[in-house]
């Protein structure tokens, strides 16, 4: 499979400066934080390619960086086989990008927007006009709101222009940085469903970062889970989740889950919540326990909890999400803000 | 293939051209507000110039020194609007958070900064000219000696050095999204200051003349009066004309040299994100 995108031994930091004073005014010392730390990773021709991490763990630095937008202080990163330091021009010929800012001229209307951003790559109205029509119709984008000004929309008619604006070029290699963030369920839905249908159509390269798991999981290919900087593990969802997958973890549901857990006695096995905090206690969520002998466990569970009249509802085995992937690599959850 | 690669060039500066007319028409209220400005500060600098005879009680010819000074607003209008033009575009783009859009194309930096220009100078030409045309009706302005060919020779030449000067200054906006439209006015204002926009250069303190020679607006200013006033020949203007030659020379590259040295700034610190 041919490499789209090679990142080898990235690094990029930013100095942490006071806003609205000239620098030598500032009093208060200049501090560095590295947004992406010797990160490496590839992306194959044709891969729906997602990063995954919470808020400030450096996706859009690294997107930046792919988009020639950024350039990293150390490593090199190659897109279509294209220097980013050296061939910025051959890239842009090739990219585009959808920020989860959706940053328009707001007076202007959304085909003044569009044009404007059309003409950029130097692609004729006539031909920009036929295809930006077809993907705001297919975005479920209002016709006639065409010629009203952008900043009369909502984000997520704000965000699907954006969408238009980063297919109207026909990219080779498209950047997606958090694409349906603060867009309604349908719209989301409408999003999702159009970069499925142009990525079945054209088969192009396309790099999603999100925080939004169950989004990454539908559709990419392969993902990089992102904690402060670094690529902690990369792989398919599947792989990702073998990673924390347990072949004797079981939920257990009673009709009283506090109650339940309090009479069990599953062998010395480990009880706990679904939060996984090891709490004894259940709220409406299931029982966690873990046993090497499912089959003596069950029956002696039902027996218990019949003696107390407490009905057994299921018990199925746990299949982990990327959540707890994250949550086990990171000892945090994904909804967690990182203060960088 | 190169057709195609002409063609491609015209649509991406006309991309400029055209966003800057979308954005005066979206914005009508305010252009017609700047027009009021620009009118009613070439008619005060007018009236003053009729005044002066009754405030320091000096006979002089008045008229004289109206077309004088009125020379001085007109073609102030004409290159501050050249040069806030070119370096606001810049600006408006760090305000809206599209310079990330915009620096992502593929469109070389000379055609983008060509693109505002010819817009510039299409935009400040007319407001110079309505400016102008109501002034002439107030104060019935003597042109009669005026050679129009060489007035124009100095004003297309000026407008290759204040473009030039544009581009520097959009510099500014590109580097610090704080400071840089404040810090733009500031160097416009030097600039009319130094440039003897309604006295001569000569009436500077002497250090202050020694910047003046390196503004391109002193040649400018000074070469169109005697142009409108004098009707001075191409070849009279020759000191008033080399100059500006030289310094746009030096200054249009310069000036895309600047703001390329800005944009890698930027890319190197990540100042292109909207918040900075």
């Amino acid at each position: 499979m041919t490499k789209e995108i090679i990142v080898h031994n990235v690094t990029k930091g930013f100095v942490d400066r006071q806003a609205g004073l000239p620098n030598w005014l500032k009093l208060k010392k200049r501090t560095k934080f590295y947004a992406v730390k010797n990160t490496s990773f590839s992306i194959d021709k044709g891969e729906i390619f997602g990063i995954l991490g919470p808020n400030g763990c450096g996706k859009s630095t690294l997107i930046r960086m792919m988009s020639t937008l950024l350039l990293p202080d150390k490593g090199t990163i190659k897109v279509a086989g294209f220097n980013m330091i050296k061939e910025p021009e051959k890239i842009k010929e090739l990219i585009n990008r959808v920020s989860v800012e959706a940053s328009f001229f707001k007076r202007l209307s959304a085909k003044e927007n569009l044009l404007y951003a059309s003409r950029l790559y130097g692609i004729e109205d006539k031909n920009a006009i036929a295809k930006f029509t077809s993907i705001l119709s297919e975005l479920g984008f209002e016709k006639k709101k065409i010629n009203d000004p952008m900043e009369k929309f909502s984000r997520g008619m704000q965000q699907k222009v954006a969408i238009a604006r980063g297919f109207i070029t026909d990219p080779k290699i498209i950047m997606l940085d958090e694409p349906t963030t603060g867009l309604d369920p349908k719209s989301k839905l409408e999003v999702q469903r159009f970069i499925r249908r142009v990525y079945q159509e054209t088969k192009i390269t396309i790099v999603i970062s999100s925080h939004d798991m169950s989004e990454v999981e539908k559709l990419c290919d392969r993902i990089a889970i992102m904690d402060k900087g670094n690529i902690i593990a990369i792989g398919t969802a599947q792989e990702l989740k073998d990673l924390v997958a347990s072949e004797n973890t079981f939920e257990l549901e009673t009709s009283n889950n506090s109650k339940a857990i309090k009479i069990l006695d599953l062998n010395n096995s480990r009880i706990e919540t679904k939060d996984g905090n090891n709490k004894l206690e259940s709220k409406s969520s299931g029982i966690i326990f873990q046993t090497n002998d499912v089959d003596n466990e069950i029956v002696k569970i039902t027996t218990k909890l019949k003696e107390n009249n407490i009905k057994f509802r299921h018990l199925k085995k746990v299949v982990p999400t990327l959540e707890d992937v994250f949550l086990k690599l990171t000892g945090k959850s994904l909804e967690d803000e990182d203060e960088e | 293939m190169k057709n195609k690669k002409m063609k491609k060039t015209k649509i991406q500066a006309m991309a400029f051209f055209l966003r800057e007319l979308d954005m005066r028409r979206r914005n009508i209220g305010w252009q017609a507000v700047w027009l009021v400005y620009d009118l009613m500060w070439a008619m005060s600098v007018g009236f003053l110039g009729l005044g002066v005879a009754a405030i320091t009680g000096i006979k002089l010819d008045v008229n004289q020194y109206v077309l004088y000074l009125m020379i001085g607003s007109f073609m102030w209008t004409y290159l501050s609007s050249v040069f806030i033009t070119v370096s606001w575009a810049i600006t408006w783009e760090r305000w809206e958070g599209t310079i990330e859009y915009t620096f992502m194309a593929p469109v070389k930096r000379t055609i983008h900064l060509f693109g505002n220009s010819i817009f510039a100078i299409i935009y400040g030409l007319i407001r110079m000219f309505v400016v102008l045309g109501l002034s002439e009706l107030i104060f019935d302005l003597n042109l009669s000696k005026a050679n129009f060919v060489a007035a124009g020779l100095i004003l297309a030449l000026a407008s290759v050095s204040f473009i030039g000067l544009g581009m520097m200054a959009a510099v500014l906006p590109l580097i610090s999204p704080e400071m840089g439209d404040k810090m733009t006015m500031i160097t416009e204002a030097i600039i009319m200051m130094i440039s003897g926009i309604f006295y001569p250069v000569s009436t500077l303190p002497v250090w202050m003349q020694h910047v003046a020679s390196i503004s391109p607006g002193t040649y400018a200013l000074e070469g169109m009066r005697q142009a409108l006033i004098s009707g001075a020949s191409i070849s009279e203007l020759s000191s008033f004309i080399w100059p500006l030659i030289v310094i746009g020379i030096v200054l249009i590259p310069l000036g895309n040299y600047v703001f390329s040295l800005g944009e890698n700034y930027c890319k190197r610190t990540g100042k292109l994100k909207r918040d900075g």
